[in-house]
């Protein structure tokens, strides 16, 4: 026990010891990055530097690494250069939460002294960082489709639509053109399922249908055949999931009959390139209504995937890194048209919203009042060609 | 509710109680005999659900499930071998268990996390059992009355074990007085080291049969860690009956709870285990202590 103790004590020492030392290195830290802020006016061939803010732990930690090899292939094709000036790139880890994205946040613009943060791929971390860079008046860029609420911010962008966007095409769509008269929706009982539910039923009431039964199954459930059993008939099934939960859905809806009664439809994330192969067969001739699909065709986005598939011949495109490589072309864009500006982040923030670029899903530009972004909305569904699946574009939605 | 209804709801939740079972027997006989608090039970099921779904290239299903009890006999030994550094302060002290296995569990899930990128996998189910019965305009798939009945047998087999073998009979006499068994002349030891390769293969075996259902993630560590939590209080530490039948409770509670009140489908299964607390605290078949 008391060696134990003296064990203890001594650790705690060195731990003191520890704190004191980082303490001093994080001051001599702030320092610089307080003169580099300085000098960054003085001299325009001084880098200009950009932090990310990415998930590369908890529930979303899977998409950090991938997004990062997409924003950095983006500006190697550049050079990492606007004009002669570099542009460097800080990442950290926003660990899925919101506390710390806020943290990190802070850490970006005191010790690196970046000029503009990419955040996030968490919806909750993407909000609470927004007011804190909005003080600051450093431009914030969101790289994937993320929550409402960043439009009362001047200096917030989101290079893709919000969700609910795609999906209340989708629910218009559902009722004109694909001549469904009732639905039943299926989501996930959390901010994005419900997101999606709503913006689905609005247009699709819109349009003329009805919403014959509306469920909510918790987030993280793995078997959803209570759920299935009890879905009253309708014409369509539309459902709002994401990951696992898109995964056991699909599957389960097959395996309980489901599917050879009503078909199912759902928002992108349902049927993403990561999930797809997942599913298996049950996921043949289900629909989506998303900005991205992989088998778009276009010149960028077989750029895009001719790039990332020369570095690592695994790289499965889905449009977390589609959207991690739009927002770097978003960058070199703007940077290069705010010029002398770029760090004068009102002038950068505002260059970026003026942006208009080819981006993997098509032409990208930002709507002027709220900084999302307006892209095209395709429906496709996925076939199975020789047991792999993938999406076939059907069109792109009015 | 129509009869073909309740019948497809039983059957959901009989199946899903009875891998519930395989889940949670190891999590009981642990608790129960050792007096130990293994909480990375769920994370052992959680790996061993990915290793299952490594086999999903083309490989036979039955050495999926094989791979994945052998995969939970390792991992709950490493447990019982990290936590023998310091038994002598772990065994009394429920606090430390906690805390070491609840780090035990974050390390596993986050080398789970780097081997498999965090993407959520699946398994699929063998080719002679691949398909859906169709019975009175409902369907059910083969598959899930096939994981009902392999893991009914897997609880017969426990049944056997605990209730016939004289390696039962010591097991049965640790849970209800281990310093009586030992004053006997047997050392809990190698019992302990027995019962955690049977708790880790039970948890291994579970991931590797509900693959095809539950398939793999990131996060079924702690949910499936929180079923095995209630089936222990509502049938008592340590008793496999027990157990057994609060599965069974459990998962057909959840199937009607999804299936008539889908908004409060969380809250039915802790209903019944804040009614089972009120009235028999010690767990509906545990014995006065």
């Amino acid at each position: 026990m008391t060696s134990f103790h003296l064990r203890l004590r001594s650790v705690r020492r060195r731990s003191y010891l520890g704190v004191a030392v980082l303490a001093a290195a994080g001051m001599a830290f702030a320092g610089c990055g307080n003169s580099a802020v300085s000098s960054d006016k003085s001299s325009d061939n001084k880098p200009i530097k950009i932090g990310v803010l990415l998930p590369y732990t908890g529930p979303f930690g899977l998409y950090g690494k991938p997004m990062e090899a997409a924003l950095r292939a983006r500006l190697a094709l550049d050079d990492n250069a606007v004009d002669g000036r570099k542009v460097e790139l800080v990442f950290e880890d926003e660990a899925t939460d919101p506390a710390t994205a806020v943290s990190k946040a802070n850490k970006l613009l005191d010790q690196d002294g970046v000029s503009a943060i990419v955040c996030c791929a968490t919806g909750a971390a993407t909000l609470a960082v927004g007011p804190i860079l909005a003080e600051r008046h450093v431009p914030q860029l969101g790289p994937i489709p993320n929550p409402d609420g960043l439009s009362k911010y001047k200096t917030a962008a989101v290079a893709a639509p919000t969700a609910g966007h795609d999906a209340g095409k989708l629910g218009a769509y559902a009722a004109d053109q694909l001549g469904y008269k009732s639905a039943v929706m299926v989501a996930s009982d959390f901010a994005y399922g419900h997101e999606v539910a709503e913006a689905f039923k609005q247009q699709f009431t819109a349009g003329g249908g009805k919403i014959v039964k509306e469920v909510y199954a918790p987030l993280g459930t793995s078997d959803f055949a209570s759920y299935l059993s009890q879905l009253p008939d309708a014409d369509v099934v539309f459902a709002g999931f994401a990951g696992a939960d898109a995964i056991r859905f699909v599957q389960q809806y097959d395996k309980f009959g489901i599917k050879k009664r009503m078909p199912l439809i759902g928002h992108g994330p349902l049927l993403t390139e990561l999930v797809l192969n997942q599913i298996g067969p049950a996921a043949e001739g289900v629909g989506a209504g998303f900005y991205y699909s992989s088998t778009l065709d276009n010149a960028e986005n077989k750029r895009f995937i001719d790039t990332m598939k020369a570095a690592n011949d695994k790289f499965v495109p889905s449009h977390f890194t589609a959207g991690a490589w739009a927002t770097g072309s978003v960058l070199l864009d703007a940077i290069g048209r705010a010029g002398d500006k770029a760090t004068d982040g009102d002038a950068l923030a505002k260059a970026i919203r003026a942006t208009k670029i080819d981006a993997p899903w098509g032409e990208l530009k930002f709507d002027p009042a709220t900084g999302y972004a307006i892209a095209p909305t395709y429906y496709y569904t996925a076939v199975l060609n020789g047991g792999v699946l993938s999406h076939k574009i059907v069109e792109e939605m009015p | 509710m129509s009869f073909a209804q309740i019948v497809l709801q039983l059957a959901i939740g009989l199946s899903f109680g009875l891998l519930l079972f395989l889940l949670a027997s190891g999590f009981t006989l642990t608790f129960g005999l050792a007096g130990f608090v293994n909480l990375t039970h769920g994370a052992v099921f959680m790996v061993s659900a990915y290793v299952a779904t490594s086999f999903s290239g083309g490989g036979s299903f039955v050495l999926a499930v094989a791979a994945a009890g052998v995969t939970g006999i390792v991992l709950s030994i490493l447990v019982y071998a990290v936590s023998r550094l310091r038994w002598s302060k772990l065994a009394s002290d429920e606090l430390s268990q906690v805390l070491l296995t609840f780090g035990l569990l974050l390390v596993f899930a986050e080398v789970a996390r780097v081997l498999w990128e965090g993407v959520p996998r699946s398994l699929p189910e063998p080719g002679f059992v691949s398909g859906s019965w169709d019975v009175l305009g409902v369907s059910f798939p083969t598959y899930r009355a096939f994981m009902g009945a392999v893991a009914l047998l897997i609880a017969g087999a426990l049944w056997w074990v605990q209730e016939r073998t004289r390696f039962g009979a010591m097991v049965r006499a640790g849970v209800d007085d281990r310093d009586m068994l030992e004053a006997t002349g047997v050392s809990a030891g190698p019992l302990f080291l027995a019962v955690f390769a049977i708790s880790g293969l039970l948890a291994g075996l579970a991931g590797g049969i509900g693959a095809p259902v539950m398939g793999a993630s990131m996060g079924q560590e702690f949910s499936v860690l929180v079923l095995a939590f209630v089936v222990v209080v509502l049938g008592g530490t340590g008793n496999l009956k027990g157990a057994f039948i609060a599965s069974l409770a459990v998962g057909l509670a959840d199937a009607f709870g999804k299936a008539l009140l889908p908004t409060f489908a969380e809250f039915t299964m802790m209903g019944l285990v804040v009614v089972v607390l009120a009235w028999r605290p010690q767990g509906i078949f545990g014995g006065v202590r």
